[in-house]
């Protein structure tokens, strides 16, 4: 059973992209409207991948990147990025802080799925 | 991957697409209220950089949410905006009127793109505004299409930027004081329901938050640092630290000296510009964390609560029923049965009573989502008019109905329209009448009994009587004789047409007239006057009733008929001796308290055939801004009834508001004493016509079994959708404790409380052999009873009442497996969905039979 952590201001999205994993097998799901809830979910919890939203009220999500890839354990977590910011330089600062995938809204959820499947099975293989 | 993705991503959209409105009017609120505070920027360089930042992610979430439901147009427009707003952030750009207004156009105009989507209808236009908007920003600077590179905030508490300096001092000058709070998550708290939002909206409960940041340390453990400007006392701090909130001393002096040095000039002109400043502007000031309600509220469909509001309604005839019945047989018992008996129907009526009152509340909203809504439309009107306004708003805690805030909303806005339009004039006209500049509209609103009472009132030229019979008389509405007082003129007003042109800029497109304001204040039962003193002011006062489904009413008779009068409308009762009703021509009449009361015969209006009384009892009713008297023969009893709407061909009858059903299979035609005078009421108004009325509503409102479809509530488990009849379900509840038993089999998880009774909690999915997943926020209980058993069934989510028609459901299919056969009683389609219907009787009685208990 894996756990995934979405993360994103917008309770429709959150939903939306809920609704695409949850086509996956033996995933249960957390979920967190701001950063600061993010960051508590991971220390609370045993997550396995995060799905995080970059504009997000009081601290945004590149913030919360900066402070996951600062900590030992946490940074270990895989992290897709799903934002509608679509400039370079958003993006190079996004995978300079730390994650492991960038990905655009509007969602495209074939992506989602694909890149999921592909870090989950990664993270797999690691223990086996 | 599965191959049918676009289906699922279709259904996805389509399931999720109501969610996606109403996250889209939320951001489209809170839109509007932050571009109006941001008035008190214009052409200066002051700047609020959260309020702009607010502003600049919203438009940022609509950009993203609006493209997940693929409304490219509306993509387009935001981003458009977010250009100019980016310019204004960077402070390349002063924000101007022009761009201020363009922002507040380009929010409307995504609102009808958004509105238009929805209810498939043609998208707006969007060239002229863009052109606008290309303009704004090429006047200022020449830029590429980039977005404002991100920026992470500094990652420990302090130092603090100016915004936040300034938010301090703001704070200190009000007497606040300054905290440092840290909280230490961990999962004993988590447990007991302490998480970092919790910790959040308790701080933002006594003071603002300024700045919020994680921490960590050595070991890895992560804490939350807040800087709070606000009060709590010294005990609310004791206690807080149980919950992991701890306060953190700091050197506070020494911080405020170190920024003090460059600030102390803008301090003195902000003081000023404080003063004067939008009260929402000055919430903005400071930085405040995002309000959005977390665990503590559930988004509720208005459809359930309409559904809630049938049931309790038919409660609400079934208890009368109950009543009658039981008060036709009281005197077969001994003395203290008959005591106890009328003891519980009072507890009865009073439990119905609590219960119709605890629903309604659920219902309930503050009036100032529309009263605030009226700001912006108020800068849009003057916008254009070149009219200043003062709009002040009272009473908008005053809370109503939510159906009437979506039926009235739009009245409102164009009634608000017209004062300005019509009602206030100009500056300078003002000016030369000794009246202030700026005109004052006023909008009211509080509840008095059981009504809501809102006014609208502006001090502007009153209305001219004079100018309206003349538009009258051209289009033939009335004719040469009859002349326009304040008591008819707003049926006139009203009279579909009345109002020709409507300025094509002005309006969202979606033509009000008078006549819509009061079709809308007339669906909801309530009424509509208008007073007025030329030159002065003109005030429209629109009564509402609060309780739109139930309402206590007279049963009266006249001849061999009964009818339903609301109690609210009646203002007194009298008994007159029939000789002393004075007639004159057609007219009746009689002296009341030292005024003519004319006589309206009940029994003439509906040609009914009088009983000879020795008394006529006549009821007190306020038409208008007078009174008249309705004859009648008896007063019957008094009653609560369930308002049922009358059948669309019965719109024209005049005279009657609504039916409803005494419980007995007897239909009652609810009277709406508004339109009770001779003029109004048509001839074809004969006895005959109300009685068809009667019978084809009967029969339009057969219980459900006769006309052969049943109510379900369908559920998920996994990907697929089970119903179950709603009769069987006596309560849809949240997983709560479960108290697990030993040496049980794993489908039963344990045993719960339901409404004081002790049943078992049965995994479905376990039970049908599906894996077990760990419960949701989505996971509900269902709570099934028979004659014999209560279970509970625990199931991925249960949200839809349906009715299901008994032809549409076909036997299980062969190829279904042996479980599911035993459990699935029959399979019907809708919408393009297959729902599995649950045989009842199997699941209550297997579920607890066949187990060993060791």
């Amino acid at each position: 059973m894996k756990t995934i952590l979405i993360v994103d201001d917008s309770t429709t999205m959150r939903r939306m992209i809920r609704a695409t994993l949850q086509t996956l097998e033996n995933i249960s799901f957390k979920e967190a409207e701001n950063g600061l809830e993010a960051i508590e979910c991971l220390t609370l919890n045993s997550i396995d991948l995060m799905t995080l939203d970059l504009n997000m009220p009081d601290i945004n999500g590149l913030a919360v990147l900066n402070f996951i890839n600062s900590h030992q354990t946490l940074k270990k977590i895989p992290i897709i990025v799903i934002t509608a910011r679509s400039d370079e330089q958003t993006r190079d600062k996004v995978m300079a802080a730390g994650a492991t995938q960038f990905m655009k809204k509007p969602l495209e959820p074939q992506k989602l799925l694909a890149h999921v499947e592909r870090l989950l099975n990664t993270l797999f293989s690691e223990y086996s | 991957m599965p191959d049918n993705y676009d289906e699922i991503e279709r259904e996805i959209l389509a399931e999720l697409a109501d969610e996606f409105y109403a996250e889209c009017d939320q951001l489209l609120q809170s839109l509007q209220r932050d571009l109006i505070a941001m008035e008190d920027f214009i052409d200066t360089d002051r700047f609020n950089k959260n309020l702009l930042d607010n502003v600049y992610r919203t438009f940022h979430s609509l950009k993203g949410i609006t493209g997940t439901i693929h409304i490219d147009l509306a993509v387009k427009l935001s981003h458009k905006l977010e250009n100019y707003l980016r310019l204004l952030c960077e402070k390349k750009a002063k924000l101007t009127n022009t761009g201020l207004n363009t922002l507040m156009s380009g929010t409307q105009k995504i609102e009808q793109i958004i509105s238009a989507h929805r209810n498939n209808q043609s998208l707006p236009d969007i060239t002229p505004i863009l052109f606008i908007i290309e303009k704004l920003v090429d006047s200022t600077d020449t830029l590429s299409e980039k977005q404002i590179p991100m920026d992470a905030p500094s990652d420990s508490l302090f130092p603090l930027d100016d915004d936040e300096m300034q938010c301090i001092r703001n704070g200190l000058q009000e007497g606040h004081q300054i905290y440092r709070f840290n909280f230490k998550p961990s999962q004993e708290l988590l447990v007991n329901g302490i998480n970092v939002n919790v910790i959040r909206q308790r701080i933002q409960g006594i003071g603002k938050i300024v700045k919020g940041v994680p921490s960590t340390n050595e070991k890895g453990d992560v804490a939350f640092d807040f800087l709070v400007i606000g009060f709590v006392d010294q005990q609310m701090i004791d206690k807080w630290q149980n919950d992991g909130l701890k306060t953190i001393p700091h050197d506070f002096d020494n911080l405020l000296k170190t920024n003090s040095d460059n600030i102390t000039h803008e301090t003195q002109s902000l003081d000023l510009v404080n003063e004067k400043q939008d009260h929402n502007a000055n919430k903005n000031v400071c930085f405040q964390v995002s309000n959005k309600a977390t665990s503590n509220t559930v988004r509720v469909d208005l459809s359930r609560l309409d559904d809630l509001m049938q049931m309790v309604g038919d409660l609400v005839i079934d208890r009368s029923r109950l009543e009658d019945q039981l008060n036709q047989m009281k005197h077969m018992l001994p003395n203290s049965n008959r005591y106890m008996l009328d003891e519980t129907i009072q507890s009865f009526e009073k439990k119905i009573r609590h219960l119709r009152d605890g629903i309604m509340r659920v219902r309930m909203v503050q009036i100032n989502e529309i009263f605030e809504r009226m700001r912006f439309t108020v800068k849009d009107v003057t916008r254009a008019d070149q009219k200043q306004i003062n709009l002040k708003l009272e009473g908008k805690e005053t809370e109503i109905d939510k159906l009437i805030v979506e039926r009235m909303m739009d009245p409102i806005i164009h009634m608000v329209r017209n004062s300005i339009s019509h009602g206030i004039e100009s500056p300078e006209q003002r000016k030369k009448l000794n009246k202030p500049r700026e005109g004052l509209i006023c909008l009211r609103a509080m509840t008095s009994g059981d009504m809501v009472v809102i006014e609208i009132e502006d001090d502007g030229k009153g209305i001219d009587l004079g100018a309206i019979e003349k538009k009258a008389r051209e289009k033939n509405i009335i004719d040469h004789k009859t002349s326009v007082t304040l008591d008819n003129v707003l049926d006139i007003l009203c009279f579909p047409g009345f109002s020709s042109k409507e300025k094509a800029d002005h309006t969202s497109g979606r033509g009000v007239g008078m006549d819509v304001v009061k079709n809308a204040v007339d669906v909801l039962g309530g009424n509509i006057t208008v007073t007025s003193e030329p030159g002065k002011k003109t005030l429209f006062r629109i009564h509402l009733p609060l309780t739109l489904a139930i309402l206590d009413v007279l049963i009266v008779s006249v001849g061999d008929q009964q009818f339903a009068v609301p109690k609210l409308s009646i203002q007194e009762i009298i008994e007159v001796d029939p000789d002393l009703v004075t007639v004159s021509g057609q007219n009746e009449m009689i002296l009341y308290r030292d005024k003519v009361l004319p006589i309206v015969r009940l029994s003439r209006l509906f040609n009914i055939k009088e009983q000879y009384r020795r008394f006529i009892y006549v009821m007190i009713v306020q038409k208008g801004n007078e009174f008249i008297g309705i004859a009648i023969d008896r007063i019957i009893n008094e009653r609560e009834i369930v308002v049922r709407a009358l059948p669309d061909c019965f719109i024209n009858l005049d005279g009657f508001s609504g039916a409803t059903e005494l419980g007995d299979g007897r239909v009652v035609l609810i009277l709406d004493v508004q339109k009770l005078t001779y003029d109004e009421i048509k001839q074809s108004n004969s006895k005959d016509c109300v009685v068809k009325a009667a019978e084809k509503f009967v029969s339009k409102n057969k219980p459900e079994s006769a006309l052969s479809t049943e109510p379900y509530i369908l559920f998920q488990l996994g990907k697929t959708t089970y119903g179950i009849p709603g009769k069987l379900v006596k309560k849809l509840e949240m997983i709560e404790e479960i108290t697990s038993v030993p040496n049980v089999p794993d489908f039963i998880e344990g045993v719960i409380l339901s409404r004081g009774l002790i049943i078992p909690a049965i995994n479905l999915r376990l039970r049908f052999e599906f894996d077990k997943i760990p419960h949701t926020i989505q996971s509900r209980l269902l709570v099934i009873e028979n004659s014999k058993h209560t279970v509970g069934l625990i199931v991925d989510a249960a949200r839809e009442f349906i009715s299901i028609s008994m032809e549409d459901i076909h036997p299980p299919h062969e190829k279904m497996s042996e479980i599911n056969k035993k459990y699935i009683e029959g399979v019907t389609k809708q919408d393009n969905r297959i729902i599995l219907l649950i045989n009842t009787y199997e699941i209550l009685d297997i579920s607890l039979s066949n187990i060993n208990f060791l």
